[in-house]
């Protein structure tokens, strides 16, 4: 049967199910706090001792402003989640102010993001070469260095910060560059373990940090007044020779505001993550909103307070401005050697999170651009998966060579690094509230949640909280402008560079997407559906999935059609369009599932199933994980069978593993189904996926067999099941268990499962049945009671 | 002759200076009256979201502890 004459729509063109909705794993609003805060936290180790190195002592009241102002945009971040499920920056600003002010909004929020992995692993640098520098001058106190490398470097030896964290911030970079080429998850799990270790610090440091001032004293931060803001040479910017800034309050208070505002960095993160959030989504997210406030508030706000209370002025500004932290937990009181030992702590802290910001950088900026990219506004050429792994490599390459870049001619100066991502953080904000403003307006569809308070004059909204949120920030970028003349200078080239990458690139793209479309249409038809379901593919129950990547290695499909009759049984080849973390905030097309890469692997999977002669449903879905999006589509469409190909990167053991991980954190009602994974020299590993029936020894079947035959003579109990005996076995055994034999049950399963044999069902393909569905466990049934079978799956695929 | 054009020109200087020392001013102002209705208006916001936060922080309906 060719596949081309077998569309159920009666065409020519092979039909391809398109799934709109990426599949996601659904996470708690623990989880989802945890990821933004390694992004939101990780400011607390630079943003104070930026902004006091620019406005002066009075800084820590800045930042506690700009905290406390960060409620208020995660307010607007509520609101846009409460409109568009996926709400971030380009999304609304597209919907309000259209493509043209959408590319130019992206444009600045990828100078964020791009700015943030230069930022933060310089930052981690200096507290690791703040801590070397340190502990090797504590050592050279107490006489531990030898005079040889005493002379050697003509004093105590001692590391150049900036050199040091130039090379540390290339390291990670090139670190997380290898590991997004390959393609790791985004995992929520390590990002809730970093934050629990982050907290295990933050209570340490705010607690001894009291217990400090309690001990010796200390007095808060001059007020900001405009006697108490000291500008430095470089913060007044185009304004170094106007007298605005020394006459104006109010200026000096927008300029210590603008030199602080990189403190609420990372909150663009809530609009990612709402998508993923678990229902009651709302709640949950208002939940996370205030986890994530109430947490950077506590961390950076005190801790800057802390800061400049506990460490003297002389040793805070000269020695510890870029690793702020570190010179607090060095002035606590108590034993040197504890408080090195805290600062030890502390840099593995700031490590972890802050080359985790490294990672959310990368993955952040290649989402953004992975999505402009899929709306035809940067060249299909970027988004070529890579030959192996099957990743974005291009975005990838071109995002870490611009941090490589950036991290290289900043040389390891925090400040100037800080100075500019300022720029990137409030012109996003802008857009993002303005955007916002204008929806309220414009916008008709369903909202659940207005930032408050609004009013209604002449039937008229006057949103006063939105606008008053979006008074503060333009004025703040505004004044930043005149202020940070780098963070302009730098900010405004790079974004018109990338508007000008982006509107050349979408006029290319639309011719050529305009001829691909063409050539599309005489091969494939493209249906839409929102969601994955039997019906709409078309397929019957018990159908064989078979998951596909890479056009070049599709011997499991060849399997599959050598042994499926396809009269009998539904063969569906499915691709999962990878979608990261970021990316998942964002609408998606037809037209954007289905690049020339899709068109280019379903063309050989055609090609093969019509060599066989058989034919074959083609879909392709988008997920943010391939193997979450592998079990919830077999479930979707009832698949009694998924066959995959080997990995080159797992195991078939660690695949069957991925698999039945996704299985596990699939909500219910899901399906079993076998997992058969074929390697290309033809060997084939069975798992069975979710609980099954267990495969039973003769023996045990003889014994129950036996105990049947047994039982059923005694009187009343003619009518006594297999099944019966078992379940009265296994009820007795748990409460053995439970409570009585546990220790002897366990050792006795402990030596059985020394002499056990491997999990998978290991036979050479040749042995395999003449269909991919696996035979069922046929050693419990018996003739008299067929229905009796426990759950194993059936010919039809219903449970 | 001469002397009157010298003090013309000081003048226009001077009016040229003075207007951009009022436009300045004046785009001070704005930016002043931006800032701080901008800040009383997200002050309101803080007190209205906060109360908001502490009836869905004690809301234990549909909370998923995992």
């Amino acid at each position: 049967m060719s596949s081309t004459s077998n569309s159920p729509l009666g065409s020519n063109r092979v039909r391809i199910v398109v799934a709109t909705s990426v599949m996601l794993t659904f996470i708690s609003y623990w989880r989802a706090s945890a990821i933004i805060l390694n992004d939101l936290g990780s400011s607390a180790f630079y943003a104070c001792g930026i902004a006091e190195q620019a406005i002066g002592k009075s800084a820590p009241w800045f930042v506690l402003a700009v905290m406390l102002f960060a409620f208020a945009v995660r307010a607007v971040y509520v609101e846009s989640c409460s409109m568009f499920v996926r709400g971030g920056v380009y999304r609304v600003v597209k919907e309000a102010l259209g493509g043209t002010l959408a590319k130019l909004s992206v444009s600045a929020l990828m100078f964020d993001y791009i700015l943030t992995g230069p930022v933060s692993g310089v930052s981690a640098g200096q507290y690791i070469a703040g801590l070397i520098n340190d502990t090797i001058a504590i050592a050279d106190k107490h006489g531990w260095i030898p005079a040889a490398i005493h002379h050697l470097f003509h004093g105590t030896p001692q590391f150049n910060g900036n050199t040091t964290a130039v090379m540390f911030a290339v390291a990670v970079t090139l670190y997380y560059w290898w590991e997004n080429i390959k393609g790791i998850e985004e995992s929520s799990e390590k990002a809730l373990w970093v934050m629990q270790v982050t907290t295990v610090m933050v209570v340490l440091l705010l607690g001894w940090s009291f217990f400090t001032l309690l001990k010796v004293g200390g007095h808060l931060p001059p007020f900001p007044t405009l006697a108490n803001i000291h500008y430095s040479s470089e913060s007044l910017g185009f304004w170094k020779h106007s007298s605005l800034p020394h006459t104006f309050a109010i200026l000096g208070l927008i300029i210590g505001f603008g030199h602080s505002v990189l403190a609420m960095s990372g909150e663009e993160s809530l609009a990612q993550v709402y998508r993923e959030l678990a229902h009651p989504k709302l709640k949950n997210l208002k939940r996370t909103a205030i986890v994530i406030g109430m947490y950077s508030f506590l961390f950076t706000g005190l801790v800057s307070f802390l800061a400049v209370m506990l460490i003297p002025d002389n040793v805070r500004t000269q020695v510890y401005s870029d690793n702020l932290i570190a010179g607090l937990a060095m002035h606590m009181v108590g034993p040197e050697v504890l408080r090195l030992a805290f600062r030890a702590f502390v840099v593995v802290v700031g490590f972890l999170i802050l080359s985790g910001a490294v990672n959310t950088a990368i993955v952040g900026s290649n989402g953004v651009l992975n999505r402009v990219s899929e709306d035809g506004v940067l060249a299909d050429w970027f988004r070529r998966p890579h030959k192996r792994y099957g990743t974005t490599s291009r975005i990838i390459n071109l995002i870490v060579g611009l941090q490589l870049f950036t991290i290289i001619v900043s040389w390891g100066n925090i400040y100037t690094l800080g100075e500019a991502y300022a720029f990137g953080v409030v012109w996003s904000f802008v857009f993002k509230t303005v955007s916002m403003l204008v929806l309220r307006y414009r916008y008709k569809g369903v909202r659940n949640w207005k930032v408050p308070p609004n009013f209604h004059i002449f039937g008229i909204e006057i949103p006063i909280g939105l606008a008053s949120i979006a008074m503060v920030l333009l004025a703040t970028a505004i004044v930043n402008l005149f202020t940070k003349s780098v963070a302009t200078v730098s900010g405004i080239i790079f974004s018109v560079v990338f508007f000008c990458i982006f509107t050349f690139s979408e006029k290319v793209n639309r011719r050529k997407h305009a001829h691909n479309a063409a050539q599309m249409q005489e091969q494939f038809q493209l249906q839409v559906a929102e969601s994955v379901e039997r019906e709409t593919v078309g397929i019957r129950p018990g159908n064989v999935l078979v998951p596909v990547r890479d056009y070049n290695t599709l011997n499991h499909l060849r399997w599959v059609l050598d042994r499926t009759d396809t009269h009998e049984q539904d063969v569906v080849v499915m691709t999962a369009r990878t979608s990261q973390f970021g990316s998942a905030a964002y609408g998606l097309s037809a037209e954007q599932m289905f690049s020339d890469y899709e068109q280019t692997l379903f063309t050989r999977a055609v090609s093969i199933a019509e060599s066989f002669g058989k034919r074959v449903s083609l879909l392709v879905v988008p997920a943010r994980d391939p193997w979450s999006a592998i079990v919830q589509t077999a479930h979707n469409l009832e698949s009694s069978s998924v066959a995959a190909g080997l990995s080159s990167k797992m195991t078939t053991a660690e695949q069957a593993f991925a698999v039945g991980s996704a299985w596990e954190s699939t909500p219910e009602p899901k399906r079993q189904f076998v997992l058969q994974i074929v390697q290309p020299d033809g060997t084939v590993d069975t798992f069975r996926i979710g609980p099954h029936t267990p495969t039973m020894k003769d023996e045990d079947v003889v014994l129950l067999h036996r105990l049947w035959l047994n039982i059923t003579r005694e009187p009343g109990l003619e009518n006594v099941h297999h099944h019966d005996i078992l379940t009265e076995a296994l009820t007795r055994f748990a409460h053995d268990y439970g409570e009585r034999d546990r220790e002897a049950i366990v050792k006795e399963l402990q030596r059985q499962a020394a002499q056990d044999v491997p999990p998978a069902v290991r036979h050479s393909a040749d042995s395999i049945p003449t269909t991919v569905q696996p035979a069922p466990d046929d050693s419990l049934r018996d003739d008299k009671h067929r229905e009796d079978t426990p759950s194993a799956p059936k010919g039809d695929g219903s449970d | 002759m001469l002397a009157t054009q010298q003090n013309l020109e000081q003048n226009f200087s001077r009016i040229g200076y003075y207007n951009e020392v009022t436009v300045s001013v004046v785009l001070v102002k704005i930016l002043e009256v931006m800032f701080v209705a901008g800040w009383a208006g997200s002050a309101i916001v803080l007190l209205l979201t906060g109360f908001e936060d502490v009836e869905t922080l004690l809301d234990r309906e549909d909370e998923n502890s995992h």
